[in-house]
């Protein structure tokens, strides 16, 4: 018991570090992560909730948890549930388990873009899930004039096993903005915006364009609080869009 | 026991003979005026120079009146302020309370230093015109005039031209 | 015994020094005219491309500085000025430091944020530069937050605290960026040909640094082994000074070193005290090589590797503090104060006397009040905070009387009968006290000086002091006092004090008419 009380002291004292609203991640809110990993020996918890409507069905809930540890310098890995709750057909999914490894390769030195990349696989843990999701993403960051940054994400997803219909491989990219709000006034807060196209997993459907608008902001030395906003704009042949999406999380490091 | 105690404090005695070699021996005393951050003029056998401001528990060495009067607004408290006088070991006593000042009847005040480093001797209390005359013309002071506390506090506070 | 063959040294020591100061030249390094070379042996890690971000040790106390919230605004604040300026100076906007830069900093000092602040994210340019620069200054700004959070941590005795002190200690020199904790020669680090520019060039943005390394190292002795309760009324003193005064300051000689601002931490942990001093100077290093308009932008890279391959604790393996055989004034001189290891080598210092920046000469092995050495052991005395300094005295009456005679709020901490027991004393600018101790009593029966240490002590209970009347029947009739009965004596400036009457050897030329002592 005392030692239930020590560990949930630990994590109300944490509700107090380190996440950094300046440190991006996919998710939070919008798709796209800059090239910075999470602190060696960091470890923290991402919590998201976020909505997704569609034109043709009913809205989708989902509720993502993230666990991140800090394995080396530039070095993170992450585990991941995201259990969704679809409102037309009424019924709730557990969601794939990803599992994820980020390696920093090299901060911004001079003109030269931070680079990193990310290794996420998914667990068929899903409902109906067959294969694993593999996803494969390169990043870049670079300064746009003083404190303003642009991060270039590609992707290259992979299923091991696809379902009748769908894609083994596709493509997608994310070019991400974030700019400081408040200097030199203030500093905890960030305005992270994003293009991203995707193309559908759908064979027949074509590419999914979308725009998103997000704010993360330092709620605590170890909290950050993020919102934001995305709209597929256009899509090709056909694939599927989501009018509207919205996501709200909360990131504690300790 | 007490032989070692005799011991130890005549070697504590001892050690502070040491530390006086350590240094030119200075007088007691000794300290930066809190205003103008000059040397404290020490007190002479001949003449007195401290000028010493009590506040509460505090009792602080300035250089010269003109120094106190000009420092005395971080004091929120009432005042007491001893102004070397012409005679040794009797000051001029000042109060300031409730914000308002009184000095003994008689007394008057010089206050004509160009150089703040003259200040000890060209910023005093006299007990009595005829003691500030006395000192005026012991020591040559050009252009001095007897002024009241009141007058003495404007010339001291007015702004600077 | 001990006592008798420590004091017979002090004084055969002092005697010998009184001899050497004969003739003495003032001792100082000349500035050097070449640029430092680049060192054979600089560590692969400035070369690595990697952000390298570290996160500090996960522990419970982390951020209870938050518990004194003016005092954590203000360290938060701190993040600012450092990096808003190196923006500055790498994006050629120099011009504007005294005005515009300095402005801006000020303001955050005023309107300080209520978290940390990520210092990378203000100097991003500065950060592209010289991001293996940042290593070494997040990595000591994180050993700088973790021992305050640890003092400030309420669940702790001073035991607990002092061993998680030691451990942070271990944490901290496990990395490659960790600056080195043996003293080091302030006057050799101080002597190349860029330095003191900054200060020179910019003395008003360099007063807000000065100030603000004030506040970084002042506070230790606020918190060490101080009840958590009684930390943050200390900060209503130390905060108003630091706000008023301390970060306006442009006159001082040199920077505030950690022993000057808390004596009692810097001689506990003397490794920590001259990490922080080191990174300080590695501080003033970078802004006078920043601020060189003739050094090209490769030669300020070098030069900004070299100040930092200079602290490191690499650079500096199997050294050992207070060695310095033939290294005199050089890279490898760890000499510091005899009695004070948290300290480095300082312009004009021999053996304990140094100059302190507002204070002149002081002794630290002495008692900054009455000139005696101080005791050893328990009780150890006391020291008294006020008018930005703070000073080791012998005894209470010693530590009443110094902030007596100075103007302003005052702060002084005392041993008692209990050395588990820290008094904290805070005064009002009439000098009227506040103990942190109820029932506090006090007996002073004024005696010779030399053993003030004895006739003048601080107890938690009557019971305690008639123990101690019990067992010193030489004080049967001293009447034990209250606070207030204390508080009202005042001996004045005792006979034994001496002040030592030497130059400013930052100011080099006749002693100077104003300032150098107290």
């Amino acid at each position: 018991m005392r030692r239930l009380l020590l560990i949930s002291g630990l994590l109300l004292s944490s509700l107090a570090f380190a996440s950094d609203h300046n440190n991006i991640e996919a998710g939070r809110p919008l798709r796209f992560d800059d090239a910075y990993s999470i602190a060696f020996r960091e470890r923290a918890f991402e919590f998201g909730l976020s909505l997704d409507t569609f034109r043709r069905r009913g809205p989708t809930y989902g509720n993502k948890t993230e666990f991140k540890y800090g394995l080396a310098k530039n070095q993170d890995i992450s585990v991941a549930f995201e259990p969704t709750y679809s409102s037309s057909e009424r019924r709730g999914d557990i969601g794939n388990v990803e599992i994820g490894y980020f390696n920093g390769l090299r901060r911004e030195i001079d003109n030269s873009p931070a680079l990193a990349y990310r290794v996420d696989v998914g667990l068929p843990t899903g409902r109906g899930a067959k294969g694993l999701d593999l996803r494969f993403r390169g990043i870049a960051t670079k300064a746009l004039g003083q404190y303003d940054k642009v991060h270039l994400n590609l992707d290259l997803n992979m299923n091991t096993n696809p379902g009748p219909g769908e894609r083994r491989h596709t493509v997608g990219a994310v070019l991400g903005y974030s700019k400081p709000l408040g200097y030199p006034r203030r500093f905890d807060q960030t305005l992270v915006a994003d293009f991203a196209i995707q193309q559908s997993k759908n064979e027949g459907d074509g590419f999914v364009g979308s725009v998103g608008l997000g704010l993360r902001r330092q709620v605590s030395p170890r909290t950050v609080f993020d919102i934001g906003i995305t709209s597929d704009i256009f899509s090709t042949k056909g694939a599927e869009r989501s009018p509207v999406r919205f996501a709200i999380g909360y990131s504690v490091s300790f | 026991m007490n032989i070692i105690n005799t011991i130890s404090k005549s070697l504590a005695l001892f050690a502070v003979i040491g530390t006086l070699g350590l240094a030119p021996i200075a007088s007691a005393h000794e300290g930066d005026c809190p205003y103008c951050k000059m040397k404290l003029v020490q007190n002479t056998k001949e003449q007195d120079n401290e000028v010493v401001l009590k506040t509460g528990n505090k009792r602080i060495e300035y250089r010269c009146m003109y120094c106190v009067i000009k420092d005395q607004g971080r004091y929120k408290g009432d005042l007491v302020v001893y102004a070397p006088s012409e005679k040794v070991g009797e000051p001029v006593v000042l109060k300031r309370t409730g914000g308002k000042w009184a000095a003994p009847e008689g007394a008057v005040f010089l206050n004509t230093f160009k150089k703040h480093a003259d200040c000890a001797a060209l910023s005093r209390a006299f007990s009595s015109k005829a003691a500030f005359d006395a000192y005026v013309a012991k020591h040559k002071v050009e252009g001095a005039k007897a002024l009241t506390f009141a007058e003495f506090a404007e010339a001291v506070t007015k702004p600077a031209k | 015994m001990k006592a008798i063959t420590l004091l017979g040294i002090t004084a055969i020591a002092s005697l010998g020094l009184a001899q050497d100061h004969s003739g003495h030249q003032m001792a100082g390094m000349k500035k050097q005219t070449e640029l430092p070379a680049m060192p054979r042996d600089m560590p692969a890690w400035l070369a690595a491309p990697g952000a390298d971000h570290l996160f500090y040790k996960a522990a419970p106390y982390n951020w209870a500085i938050n518990r004194i919230p003016k005092f954590a605004k203000d360290m938060y604040a701190t993040g600012v000025g450092h990096a808003m300026a190196y923006e500055a100076l790498v994006r050629g906007e120099a011009s504007t430091l005294e005005t515009k830069t300095f402005d801006t900093i000020n303001w955050v000092l005023k309107n300080q944020p209520a978290m940390p602040v990520d210092e990378g994210a203000i100097s991003p340019t500065f950060l592209r530069k010289y991001g293996y620069l940042e290593k070494v200054f997040d990595w000591a700004h994180t050993l700088h937050f973790q021992t305050i959070d640890v003092f400030a941590h309420p669940g702790w005795t001073d035991e607990q605290k002092e061993k998680e002190i030691e451990r942070l200690w271990a944490f901290y020199e496990a990395q490659p960026y960790a600056i080195t904790g043996l003293p080091m020669n302030m006057d050799y680090l101080d002597s190349f040909s860029y330095s003191m520019k900054f200060r020179t060039d910019y003395p008003k943005v360099n007063g807000l640094f000065w100030g603000y390394h004030w506040l970084q190292t002042v506070n230790y002795d606020m918190l060490y082994r101080v009840p958590v309760k009684d930390q943050a009324p200390q900060y209503e003193v130390l905060g108003a000074r630091y706000h008023e005064t301390e970060l306006y300051k442009t006159d001082r000689d040199f920077m505030p070193m950690t022993a000057e601002m808390s004596p009692r931490f810097a001689k506990r942990f003397p490794q920590i005290a001259n990490a922080f001093d080191n990174l300080h100077m590695l501080h003033d290093n970078v802004n006078d090589i920043l601020a060189q308009p003739q050094l090209t932008e490769a030669q300020k890279q070098e030069q900004v590797k070299i100040a930092i391959y200079r602290v490191l604790a690499t650079t500096h393996i199997s050294e050992t503090p207070g060695e310095s055989e033939g290294k005199e004034n050089s890279l490898h001189d760890h000499r510091h104060p005899p009695s004070m290891p948290g300290m480095g080598w300082m312009k004009g210092s021999e053996d304990d006397i140094m100059w302190m920046s507002g204070m002149g000469w002081m002794d630290m092995s002495a008692c900054s009040h009455c000139s005696i050495p101080m005791p050893e052991g328990n009780p150890w005395g006391a020291t008294v905070s006020a008018e930005g300094w703070t000073m080791m005295v012998r005894c209470l009456m010693c530590a009443r009387d110094m902030a007596g005679e100075t103007p302003g709020r005052a702060i002084i901490r005392a041993a008692t009968n209990d050395p588990n027991r820290l008094l904290v004393l805070i005064s009002d600018e009439e000098g009227n006290w506040t103990s942190n101790i109820d029932g506090i009593v006090f007996l002073e029966k004024y005696g010779e000086h030399p053993e003030c240490s004895g006739w003048s002590r601080a107890f938690t209970t009557l019971a305690a002091l008639e123990k101690y009347v019990s067992e010193n029947p030489e004080y049967k009739d001293t009447k034990p006092l209250n606070l207030a009965e204390w508080a009202a004596l005042n001996h004045g400036t005792p006979d034994t004090y001496r002040k030592i009457d030497k130059p400013n050897p930052y100011k080099p030329g006749p002693p100077p008419a104003k300032g150098g002592g107290r």
